[in-house]
């Protein structure tokens, strides 16, 4: 797929225009939609804009998309589990989270991981606020819940496939997994588990 | 016909309108949420608009994003789809304040649809058959006991708003009945915002059949057949088929003419569904009516030779109905199987991820329905239907055999990447299915036969 630009030659729009009078879905913030809203950018003030966006990045992005009319900004970064055209990443992550958990584990010399069994939405606890299932120096078994993943609108419980005792938490509460992505750095497994 | 329409939806069926306009000559805008800027519909589409990030609360059931992006690329109808806004009264009131076609019946009829107990009363006065159950939503537990004395058990306990297969509970026992209550009104109130509850007797061994109907603007209206959708699996379709196997076409006819009768009582345009519950002594009872084109409907669409699609677009357009009652005929015999990446060996968890093989089947009479690509990635924010695999046949025997031939040449895989075509075969393979004499109950046997070993 490749990015559209607002079909040149449209008729002039009102900047903003109003939104419909009886919005009932509550739940439903109004948002800004592409190619809606604000006048046209001018090309050279996007050019500078993602220049100067680019300048700021502690890192190179993968890709970065930039959308004129009204204006979406689109990072991926590179962050090494998915091949090219991995849409994965997570759009439009904060820099400095993605690549995060490959470089703690590469930190340790023999570790051990617990990898995602699907892919989805990682969750550390049973609800927000609640305890993690399990947190950084605890020894934990195997078939022992670590952690849940949404995925399709169900949660999925993750239940550890060895036992050892935890050393990082690779990835965040509510960030997206992919299938086989570590989660947890574990010391080699006590004996006898 | 409409110049432009923009679809409001993803997926497989967001492909499906695209086609239908594409053969009609009308352009179409995609809408699209981040985690979907790579699907099939966005390029297939003359135009895509993203309208928001991955979770549908704000891209595909955000009102405004949408209704502005229907204005900004000047789209002059709007395709719901189903499942989504599709049957949002709310939605189709914008549209229409916003000058846009919404392709569906009006507001009103779907607010009244929407709400399952309201259906229940209104259908009942125009004569239709419904099951003995609450006459309106249920106040109390205490008047949930009070009904079930009445109607006696097995009841099944549904949310007034529900859909999709969700929000709803069978009661065997008494002992049940508030325990089962009380979980359907917060599983309600969680998933559709609406706390509301009816209920109804339950019918263990029915058949789940449904009748598609359509009506345009001038009030001429048609039935189109009936489709069984016995082969559910927790109230989830899996396999659906036109004509109902063993149903005598005076039945199909009665129900045929139950839905118009229907139709016409509430004003309806468009195509809509009926859905009936057919006990073994062959009694039929009105459970629900759906606004929105279904995921089954290529089933009606093979053994009639009708667009529904394109019939949606051109009813909504002002168009005349394309056929008349006589001119409705069924021949032969179609089955759909939906493919959903879901590990049938794990309760049916979704898998979705990469989908790095993906082989469809061909040849003679198979069509396939599906937003899948090599390379997919299959999001895990949305539903798990991949692929629907749908098959003709002079003879149902024949069209097993083909399915069954279909879903052997179907290859899905990927890391983490399960689907349920094998589960499929096994349904396909069992003998009440062959002999056509299932009922609702036909997955949990065969789920269960597989379990012991």
């Amino acid at each position: 797929m490749t990015t559209r630009l607002p079909t040149p030659g449209r008729p002039p729009e009102p900047a903003r225009p109003p939104q419909p009078p009886s919005l009932t879905d509550s739940s439903a913030a109004p948002e800004p939609v592409d190619g809606a809203g604000g006048p046209p950018a001018d090309l050279d003030q996007v050019r500078r804009q993602a220049v100067g966006l680019l300048a700021d990045l502690e890192r190179p992005p993968r890709t970065l998309r930039i959308r004129a009319g009204a204006i979406t900004v689109d990072i991926t970064w590179p962050d090494g589990s998915g091949g090219p055209g991995d849409g994965s990443g997570g759009a439009a992550e904060p820099a400095g989270t993605g690549a995060d958990g490959v470089e703690a584990a590469a930190d340790g010399s023999a570790v051990d991981h617990l990898t995602s069994p699907a892919v989805g939405v990682f969750y550390h606890a049973r609800e927000p606020g609640a305890e993690p299932f399990v947190s950084v120096g605890e020894t934990i078994r195997t078939g022992q819940q670590v952690g849940i993943i949404e995925a399709m609108k169900l949660m999925i419980p993750v239940e550890a496939d060895r036992g050892g005792r935890v050393t990082a938490v690779l990835k965040a509460n509510g960030q997206p997994v992919e299938y086989g992505e570590p989660l947890f750095a574990l010391d080699a497994p006590p004996a006898g588990d | 016909m409409f110049d432009k329409v923009l679809i409001a939806n993803r997926g497989e069926i967001a492909l499906r309108v695209a086609r239908a306009c594409r053969e009609l000559g009308v352009r179409t805008v995609a809408v699209y949420s981040t985690e979907d800027r790579d699907s099939a519909v966005v390029s297939y589409a003359d135009e895509a608009v993203h309208i928001g990030p991955a979770p549908a609360r704000r891209s595909y059931l955000n009102i405004a994003a949408v209704v502005e992006a229907a204005k900004q690329t000047g789209a002059v109808a709007v395709h719901p789809g189903y499942g989504f806004l599709s049957e949002d009264p709310d939605f189709a009131e914008v549209c229409g304040q916003n000058g846009l076609v919404f392709i569906g019946p009006p507001p009103e009829v779907i607010a009244q649809f929407g709400d399952k107990s309201a259906t229940r009363r209104l259908m009942a006065a125009t004569g239709l058959p419904t099951l003995p159950g609450s006459a309106d939503p249920l106040q109390s537990a205490d008047e949930a006991l009070a009904v079930v004395e009445r109607t006696g058990l097995p009841v099944i306990i549904k949310a007034v708003a529900g859909g999709g297969g969700r929000g709803m509970k069978v009661v065997l026992d008494q002992a049940e009945l508030l325990p089962a209550y009380h979980l359907v009104v917060s599983e309600a109130q969680a998933l559709f915002g609406d706390g509301r509850l009816y209920l109804e007797r339950y019918l263990p061994a029915a058949r789940h059949i449904e009748v598609q109907i359509a009506r345009d603007t001038y009030g001429n209206a048609i039935h189109l057949g009936a489709r069984d959708c016995s082969v559910q699996r927790r109230h989830q379709k899996l396999i659906e088929e036109s004509p109902p196997p063993l149903l005598p076409d005076h039945l199909v006819a009665q129900m045929g003419e139950c839905a118009v009768t229907g139709a016409k009582a509430v004003g309806y345009e468009g195509v809509g569904t009926f859905e009936f519950l057919l006990d073994a002594d062959a009694n039929f009872y009105l459970i629900e009516v759906n606004c929105r084109i279904q995921v089954e409907h290529p089933v009606t669409e093979l053994v009639t030779g009708v667009d529904l699609v394109r019939e949606q677009l051109t009813i909504a357009a002002g168009d005349r109905l394309s056929l008349e009652q006589a001119e409705v005929s069924c021949r032969g015999v179609a089955l759909e199987c939906r493919i959903n990446v879901e590990d049938p060996d794990r309760s049916f968890t979704p898998t979705p991820g990469r989908i790095e093989e993906f082989v469809l089947p061909a040849g003679p009479f198979v069509r396939v329905d599906t937003h899948g690509y090599p390379g997919y990635r299959m999001p895990a924010s949305y539903d798990s239907l991949l692929a629907k695999l749908i098959v003709w046949a002079p003879t149902r025997d024949q069209a097993i055999a083909r399915m069954r031939r279909a879903l052997d040449e179907f290859h899905a895989s990927g890391p983490g990447v399960r689907t349920t075509a094998g589960f499929l075969r096994r349904v396909l393979a069992a003998e009440e299915f062959r002999a056509g004499t299932h009922d609702t109950g036909l997955v949990d046997r065969v789920v269960s036969a597989a379990e012991p070993q």
